[in-house]
């Protein structure tokens, strides 16, 4: 699919401006409804995602592309439609067909060393594939690379970008300082486009996912209740961003759970996953669950620990903005973060894919080994790109892999 | 004497100074070494950065901007290892609200220095004060000087921007008939848009002296694009020469952006922590015939 004839492209873009087209898939979700009233999870994830292209590209509401830590309690509450271009980029490479947007980004002179997530979103702008946003939100949160790809995302689609500054250390001054911004970026959208912010159905739907969630991870604290096959949990990575504050994200949970109420295979090894993976690849999943590699827990799915206050939004958010940075991008938040659930979930190691162009987590990797190390953990990176196979190495992957097997067997675990 | 090292535009050599310190500006070239720990793609910047802190323990200390990835990796690292690292908080944004934020910063940097130097805050504040009117006395005779050079020369105005690295090509830009303007990481003295008018409150000034210097690529938003390219019509200069650190993302994406917006020619020479001296002596050649054929 990577190579597309530029009459192919045309008609490609053609349909997807077409509206009434997406809008028609309306009857389609209603015959999925009805044949499907309970759906399981890979079921209901497929209604989710026929009625999240209808919703786009029918652009049945005003579209908000957000950054992967902007808040999307924030955006249900102000009646936008969220959109999470990295998220929808990893899809692409799911789909295999994300070679296309990165060239078309190469070509337009954006380097191969940029994250691919950023790069590959920029291409599928580029392209005009991607639905046309109203607004661009974005924080500074975790990785800062992200501001300079929004940047672009503003010049490329001449759209409003409305940016959150999230300061590095987590201080009282620092909370101010966020919710301060967000409150500027609520009152110029109040005035300006006459947007309303209602935060009791968001903050509800967020809250009681968060309470189910926080019960999910419970389960898979049990020997016998592992999500298969290992990082499968990756692939919701959508209800953990875009979707929560919606009914959909709390429907998700349920039925996560539901899943995990059943025993499940038991894989000899527990390990805790950090970062995200190579989407391209259906492989990786299938190789560690042959290893008896099972992931007990990853770091990007941990809910916010606390309850959003809809007495005070705005505040709730910039301790949620805040926290986010703290834990997952903060060598004094992360790594204690990462031993607490080595312990918790009694894993024996961690693995992490490091992904080429992400500076914030290849800068951290020395720290990482060094205190995990200390604590007595084994712990595997990977090396290589999560969207653009061309960096795919995957014997090199399977080697390592089995190695770190090989070590985890010696240490007499299981 | 107390000296302080620093790589950052952001971190003030003003205020350091007058909170009783030496600041030394780290200038890395291609022979510096670098700190092995680090992967293959990350700043080359921050690798010999690090390296050099480690190599200078006898400094009473590091001050680091918790700006772009790798510098607030950078303070992680070296505080980690144990080396006495100030960080300070930079917003990336301009406005009310991050001046605010960056001025409550600021204080707090001033007041750990000072509480390291044993100077009082006031002898603070009245030495800021000179010190940021000598910046200011700088920049004119800089411009000045700028503008001598350019009368007397009849070689071709470029501007050289980039990396902590880039000065190392000075030389050569020279002996190819440049005649260059450095927008370079040490460089204090270039402003944006407004005028700066000192006032009754020295950090409020240093403030707005550092959300008005030319941003780096870091910063958000088109304010650097639209001041390098009115230094380029106010100075007459015929094109731009970016040297840029190959893992550096800000520089990454100003040069996907940059291209559209100069209207003059414009030559991208990448690097990582070694030179490539050959190839861009010929690429120079080319860049040279580019602007005389107009």
């Amino acid at each position: 699919m990577d190579d597309i004839s530029p009459a192919l492209l045309r008609i490609l873009r053609f349909l997807l401006e077409r509206r009434t087209l997406f809008r028609c898939l309306g009857a389609y979700e209603w015959w999925l409804r009805r044949k499907h009233p309970n759906p399981t999870l890979p079921q209901f994830s497929y209604q989710v995602t026929i009625h999240t292209i209808r919703n786009l590209y029918g652009r049945r509401g005003k579209i908000a592309w957000a950054s992967l830590f902007f808040p999307s309690e924030f955006l249900h509450a102000a009646h936008l439609i969220p959109f999470y271009p990295e998220i929808a980029t990893g899809l692409v490479a799911a789909l295999r067909f994300v070679q296309l947007p990165l060239a078309a980004a190469e070509k337009a002179w954006f380097s191969q060393d940029l994250c691919s997530y950023h790069r590959g979103s920029i291409g599928m702008s580029l392209l005009q594939f991607f639905p046309r946003p109203d607004f661009l939100f974005a924080t500074s949160s975790i990785c800062h690379g992200t501001v300079g790809f929004f940047e672009v995302l503003r010049e490329i689609w001449n759209v409003p970008l409305f940016l959150v500054d999230v300061p590095k250390r987590w201080t009282r001054d620092a909370e101010r300082y966020v919710a301060e911004q967000l409150t500027n970026i609520a009152r110029c959208l109040e005035r300006e486009w006459r947007v309303r912010f209602v935060w009791d159905e968001p903050f509800f739907f967020s809250n009681r996912t968060r309470e189910i969630l926080f019960e999910v991870a419970t389960l898979r604290q049990r020997k016998d209740r592992m999500l298969l096959p290992p990082t499968k949990n990756l692939d919701y990575l959508p209800y953990y961003y875009e979707f929560l504050g919606e009914e959909t994200s709390l429907r998700f949970a349920e039925r996560l759970k539901e899943e995990l109420s059943k025993p499940s295979k038991i894989l000899p090894h527990r390990l805790v996953w950090l970062h995200l993976k190579p989407f391209y690849s259906g492989e990786l999943p299938v190789l560690l669950e042959k290893l008896g590699l099972g992931v007990v827990y990853e770091e990007f799915t941990t809910p916010f620990p606390e309850e959003l206050s809809a007495a005070s939004p705005l505040k709730s958010l910039a301790r949620k903005i805040l926290w986010a940075s703290e834990t997952l991008a903060t060598s004094w938040g992360r790594i204690p973060g990462i031993l607490k659930a080595l312990k918790r979930y009694d894993a024996e190691g961690a693995i992490q894919f490091t992904q080429w162009g992400c500076r914030q987590s290849q800068g951290m990797v020395m720290l990482l080994r060094e205190k995990l190390l200390e604590a007595g953990y084994p712990v595997l990176l990977l090396d290589g790109d999560h969207l653009d196979r061309r960096h795919n190495a995957p014997e090199q992957l399977r080697t390592r892999l089995e190695a770190f097997t090989e070590v985890l067997e010696g240490r007499g675990r299981f | 004497m107390r000296t302080l090292g620093y790589f950052c535009r952001y971190v003030p050599q003003e205020l350091l100074e007058a909170c009783g310190f030496k600041a030394i500006f780290f200038k890395p070239d291609f022979s510096s070494p670098q700190f092995s720990s680090l992967p293959v793609p990350f700043c080359a910047l921050c690798k010999t950065f690090i390296s050099w802190a480690l190599n200078h323990r006898e400094l009473s200390g590091f001050v680091v901007p918790l700006t772009c990835d790798a510098s607030r990796r950078t303070y992680e690292i070296l505080r980690a290892l144990s080396v006495p690292v100030f960080p300070l908080d930079v917003p990336a944004l301009p406005g009310e609200i991050a001046s605010r934020w960056l001025t409550e910063n600021l204080n707090e940097l001033a007041r750990e220095l000072l509480a390291q130097s044993g100077r009082s805050f006031s002898e603070f504040t009245a030495s800021l004060r000179q010190t940021l009117e000598e910046t200011l006395r700088q920049r004119e005779a800089f411009f000045r000087e700028w503008e001598e050079r350019r009368g007397a020369s009849n070689r071709i105005p470029l501007l050289l921007s980039g990396s902590h690295f880039a000065y190392a090509l000075l030389p050569l830009l020279e002996e190819k008939g440049f005649l260059v303007f450095p927008d370079l990481p040490e460089n204090r003295f270039l402003l944006g848009e407004e005028p700066l008018l000192l006032t009754a409150s020295p950090l409020e000034d240093l403030t707005r002296l550092l959300l008005h210097r030319l941003p780096c690529p870091w910063f958000s938003g088109s304010a650097r694009r639209i001041a390098l390219k009115k230094l380029c019509d106010t100075l007459g200069l015929r094109g731009v020469v970016i040297v840029f650190s190959k893992f550096c993302d800000f520089q990454l994406y100003e040069i996907g952006l940059l291209r559209r917006s100069f209207g003059l020619p414009v030559l991208c020479l990448e690097h990582d922590t070694t030179s490539s001296f050959p190839q861009w002596e010929t690429r120079l050649d080319a860049f040279r015939e580019m602007i005389l054929r107009g």
